[in-house]
């Protein structure tokens, strides 16, 4: 019936001997892999290193990393996806469904009535176990719910069946990599998923956020936020709580961000205070509270255990949710199970015993050479557990005497384990073959209105010869399945800008003025360097040298000893050092690190940007790496141009994708302070003092990006008139300072709290009367030069006051909106 | 007996202090051998909120949430307790130390479940190399409350009381490796030995009589919050011991809180923001009535 099913691209794919393989039985691959068979059999077909290629480039462009034994690393897919077999699906769905129940209810117990402490379990089994919070006894979970998330880690024995290895419930994560997997494998093979059939997660993700928030919603109020609490960027999976909260429409916040009063947790926002329903915690259970948990802990927030044990807010999952996540519970469950369920344990775990149990305690010591022997109550990093992590003993067992005697001291503290064989499954190397490697398979189970919930999909982890490697995983639909699960109901809310955190707020300002402060550090420096390539327009070197290196330094962009060695030695000093000067982030010159602000700032924010202006900071970020292509003035010249093309981009992006609330404003706001301030720097530098170098006018109008709009406006050579009425009083022109002026007012008029109490708030006097005294200017009068001093008095003095009301308004916005805590940046 | 207690907590602040919230385990608690007659904490400046619950343990904890901006906050605590003095209990009567994990581990009566609880780690008491120092007094069968008073002994014999050597967070095998401590530290490490061997132990925080009656020597450690620890028998329930005086206590021990070590019954835990540099003054006075 079936035709040949050996596959020639998997022609020398030997699974070893002993262990049960996911893609072949014997040689022939099983039925629920057929099709993709076509695309693998194609002899024709370069399919494995094409896929393997694409792969590669979107998880780069993407900047998927993790982070595991202090590294970050870039996180790895193979092309291949892991197909789960719809009929086995099933029986893990409703073991897993069963499971989560399960767990559930034991945490519900601990931190409730303890019963189960009352003769049916062992007190060490919690009060030995340090995930057990006594902070958190007392704490009356909505609807009972303490877990609503859980993952569970999967491996296959020898004889085909499926074990539990671990339960997940402290915060599980991984989360955001199985969806990441997925966007990337349905992008890089659209026509295999299409032809799979295979289930979509969206479903799973939408009925978990409405169904937490509709709890949440319940205990709350109806205004209240649901958020996600993060330690933020230097998080190991920082990476994917942004995905998820951009995802499920939750502000990403940090523990400064919350506030707690008369026992309710508040987020602090530009609009004031703003209750908080829900609190998805990121963050280990520890850190939650410094004031009942760890004390040293500054990620977290002082009173939101008492606030969530007076049921005034909840945090999913419940603080101390770890207390079951450990292998000490797992021999346990099946009774458990009966007496809570009144069920069965249908999806055992790998067969575990806890010393903390006398005849368990024996069994493990007599048998120290065949079992892999655990910390009981330890949790381990969930992306640094690698396969391996299951098959090697925490406690080295290479001298079974002492260590006998090291557990009998201090028996609830270990765990023996049988030690499993798991499953293989093909891998593309790319040497260019494919091999066979252990996997495990991570599920997810979240909380809906309808129950617990198993996702169709998942993520399957691998070590290959190439290292940790993980693995889409795809569930092929049953005819008809997909139509009758499709949610009738839409997301309820989705958030609005009007809760925007005060403190990423004050990110997106500082980075509309890091990105426009790296497009004048840009053009500055490119106008240096057209001039070393000989590009220049000041025919005057030395002169001209003399401008450039002046401005520089007086922004900081290049140091006072190298900017004194340029004046000295000419172009050849700075010649010599274009890296160090440009790119070297030691360095005390200014791009590199005007580069690293933008991309530390963006960080804070990155789910606030699109993927695609996320992109364009990714490549920015890789210029500097590009030093190996630098080695003259001309090339150097390029690079700039390269990188003011991509600044415009990321303009482009986040002017045509971002909402118009806030946070939008706030950025543009931040851009035209930053504009405001170089203009008044560039032209006071260039403009006010009298002999003018020649060509200082041109250089102006190529630094401001108005060379192109002065030579059609004016059609002739620059003169001290126009360019001051370009640069000053045109109101049409968007690089003039006028214009930067009434777009600050215009942005800042429609932003919280802007109309004071008495008239107009302190910040728009600012701007008003900096908009007048610009508007009120006489040209001619500004033209006048002191003879005395050689000094433009009255531009001098305009464009002073004019930078006094842009600090003004810089203190004020810092005043009104932004989170103190974060400090003065400049 | 009965005692008056005050207690002053000062912390004076190099900077203003713009928000502040405090945890305080300052009010003495009742229990069979103490009865609280009264209590009050004044907290200056005037808190946002203060409240007062139980904790898991059953001892008063008090919370504050102050907003005024200060560069001072005084906690002023002062309370009447009735100290029963503990007689009647013989050393040499109790049960064996092997008799005492076996019942505390059975957790079959209400009073073994609690002591079954105390038998293991926790944040500021670990157990490497108290094992150790303990097994010298192991001797089988030997009663559980005379072993107790040994190990009292020795810790007294072996550890100088000297501060400024360890601080509220030194581990036990770091007090151990000196040698040296204070009665916090000496009453972690009596909990370390007592719990490697399987045996229920309790952290206790409290006072000492402050002005001894005549003729008596003052006791160390009366001049600020006291703390030891206390062995729980199947035959006499709870005993506390004090490792820094060298004696089982009697009357002159009064109780504000109990819990697995110094983490759980801390007298002050804050958070604040801003504050700079801070100083801390403690006043405490015991005096009969």
């Amino acid at each position: 019936m079936s035709q040949t099913t050996s596959v020639p691209l998997t022609a020398a794919y030997q699974p070893p001997a002993g262990v049960y393989d996911e893609f072949t039985d014997n040689g022939r691959t099983r039925d629920h892999w057929r099709f993709l068979e076509e695309v693998l059999n194609d002899p024709a077909s370069q399919w494995a290193e094409e896929q393997d290629a694409s792969i590669r480039r979107l998880l780069n462009e993407n900047a998927v990393t993790y982070f595991a034994d202090g590294t970050l690393r870039p996180w790895q897919l193979d092309g291949l996806p892991f197909v789960l077999e719809p009929g086995e699906w099933a029986a893990l769905e409703t073991g897993l469904v069963q499971r989560a129940n399960l767990l559930n209810r034991i945490v519900a117990d601990f931190y409730g009535p303890t019963n189960l402490l009352k003769g049916t379990l062992p007190q060490s089994l919690v009060f030995a176990n340090s995930n057990y919070l006594l902070p958190s006894v007392g704490y009356r979970a909505p609807e009972q719910t303490f877990l609503s998330l859980l993952s569970f880690d999967l491996g296959r024995t020898p004889d085909g069946h499926w074990r539990v290895l671990a339960n997940r419930t402290e915060a599980p994560s991984g989360l955001g990599y199985a969806l990441e997997n997925r966007m990337i494998m349905s992008r890089s093979v659209p026509d295999l998923f299409e032809r799979g059939s295979i289930a979509r997660l969206a479903h799973f993700l939408r009925s978990y956020s409405t169904g937490m928030q509709q709890t949440a919603r319940r205990i709350g109020t109806d205004e209240g936020l649901s958020v996600i609490l993060s330690a933020g960027p230097d998080q190991s999976t920082y990476f994917e709580q942004v995905f998820l909260g951009r995802y499920l429409g939750f502000p990403i916040v940090e523990g400064a961000d919350l506030a707690v009063q008369g026992g309710r947790v508040y987020l602090k926002t530009l609009e004031g205070l703003k209750p908080v329903n829900l609190i998805m915690r990121q963050i280990e259970s520890m850190e939650m509270d410094p004031m009942e948990l760890d004390a040293q802990s500054m990620l977290g927030a002082p009173g939101v255990l008492r606030a969530a044990s007076d049921g005034n807010v909840m945090v999913a999952n419940a603080v101390g949710s770890g207390v079951v996540e450990n292998d000490a519970i797992m021999s346990f469950l099946p009774g458990l199970c009966e007496n809570l369920l009144g069920e069965t344990l249908s999806l055992p775990s790998l067969a575990t015993w806890w010393c903390g149990q006398p005849d368990a305690l024996e069994h493990v010591v007599s048998n120290l050479d065949r079992l892999v022997l655990r910390d009981a109550f330890e949790r381990k990093p969930l992306l640094s557990t690698s396969v391996e992590g299951y098959l090697s003993s925490d406690v080295n067992v290479s001298d079974p005497l002492p260590v006998a005697e090291r557990i009998r001291e201090m028996p609830y503290a270990y765990v023996g384990r049988e030690s499993i064989a798991l499953s293989t499954v093909p891998c593309w190397n790319p040497a260019g073959h494919w091999e066979a490697a252990p996997m495990t398979l991570r599920m997810y189970v979240a909380a809906t209105e309808d129950g617990y919930q198993v996702m169709p999909g998942g993520l399957v982890r691998v070590v290959t010869s190439q290292g940790d490697v993980s693995k889409d995983v795809w569930l092929p639909r049953l005819r008809g399945d997909e139509i009758t699960r499709l949610p009738a109901t839409a997301l309820p809310t989705r958030r609005s800008d009007r809760d925007l955190p005060s403190r990423t707020a004050d990110h997106l300002f500082w980075l509309g003025r890091y990105l426009e402060r790296t497009e004048g550090a840009v053009r500055l420096y490119r106008s240096l360097f057209r001039y070393i390539a000989g590009e220049g327009q000041i025919s005057d070197q030395p002169v001209a040298l003399n401008i450039l290196t002046r401005l520089l330094s007086s922004m900081d962009y290049l140091s006072t000893h190298r900017a004194r060695r340029a004046a000295g030695a000419g172009r050849m000093a700075v010649e010599q050092e274009l890296w160090s000067i440009l790119f070297d982030p030691e360095s005390e010159d200014g791009l590199a690190r005007v580069l690293e602000n933008v991309n530390r700032t963006a960080e804070h924010v990155r789910e606030r940007l699109s993927r695609d202006a996320w992109r364009l900071f990714e490549s920015m970020r890789q210029a500097p790496q590009l030093r190996w292509r630098v080695h003259t003035a001309a090339d150097v010249v390029r690079l700039l141009d390269d990188l003011i093309e991509k600044l415009s981009a990321v303009n482009g992006q986040i002017h045509e994708n971002m909402t118009r609330g806030y946070g939008w404003r706030l950025l543009e706001s931040g851009r035209r302070l930053e504009r405001g301030q170089f203009l008044v720097r560039v032209i006071r530098d260039l403009c006010t003092r009298e002999p003018q170098p020649p060509g200082s006018l041109a250089l102006l109008l190529d630094l401001c990006d108005s060379t192109l709009t002065h030579r059609s406006r004016y059609q002739s050579n620059p003169t001290l008139t126009t360019v001051l009425d370009l640069m000053l009083i045109d109101e049409s022109n968007p690089r003039g300072l006028i214009f930067q002026i009434e777009t600050l007012k215009r942005h800042l008029a429609t932003m919280p709290g802007w109309e004071g109490e008495r008239g107009l708030a302190p910040a728009q006097r600012l701007l008003l009367a900096a908009q007048t005294d610009l508007s009120l200017a006489d040209l001619d009068k500004l033209a006048n030069v002191l003879s005395k001093t050689g000094l433009r008095t009255h531009l001098n003095r305009l464009l002073k006051r004019t930078e006094v009301s842009l600090s003004d308004l810089q203190a004020e916005l810092t005043r009104t909106y932004f989170d103190p805590v974060i400090g003065q940046r400049h | 007996m009965e005692y008056q207690i005050q207690h002053t907590t000062r912390f004076t602040y190099e900077q203003p202090v713009g928000s502040s919230y405090q945890t305080l385990h300052l009010t003495p608690r009742s229990f069979d051998r103490q009865l609280v007659n009264r209590a009050a904490v004044r907290v200056t400046p005037e808190p946002l909120s203060q409240e007062t619950r139980i904790d898991f343990f059953g001892n008063s904890v008090t919370d504050l949430f102050i907003r005024n901006p200060h560069d001072e906050l005084t906690i002023f605590s002062e309370s009447n307790v009735v100290v029963t003095a503990n007689e009647g209990v013989l050393l040499d009567l109790s049960p064996s130390w092997e008799t005492t994990t076996q019942v505390a581990r059975s957790a079959l009566t209400d009073d073994a479940r609690e002591a079954g609880r105390f038998c293991f780690p926790s944040p500021h008491v670990e157990l490497a190399g108290a094992r150790d120092y303990a097994r010298p007094l192991m001797a089988p069968g030997k009663p559980l409350l005379r072993l107790a008073m040994e190990l009292t002994e020795r810790i007294h014999t072996d550890f100088e009381y000297r501060g400024g050597v360890t601080d509220v967070h030194t581990p036990v095998p770091d007090v151990l490796a000196s040698r040296a401590g204070v009665c916090q530290d000496f009453a972690h490490l009596g909990l370390a030995c007592l719990r490697a061997w399987g045996l229920p132990a309790r952290y206790v925080s409290g006072y000492l009589l402050t002005r001894p009656p005549e003729g008596q020597a003052r006791l160390t450690g009366a001049d600020a919050s006291h703390a030891w620890f206390s062995v729980w028998c199947p035959e006499f329930g709870w005993v506390d011991f004090d490792p820094t005086n060298n004696l089982k206590t009697h009357a002159e021990h009064i109780t504000i809180g109990w819990g697995r070590d110094y983490s759980d019954v801390s007298p002050t835990r804050g958070h604040i923001h801003g504050g700079g540099a801070q100083q801390l003054d403690v006043a405490v006075d015991v005096i009969p009535v």
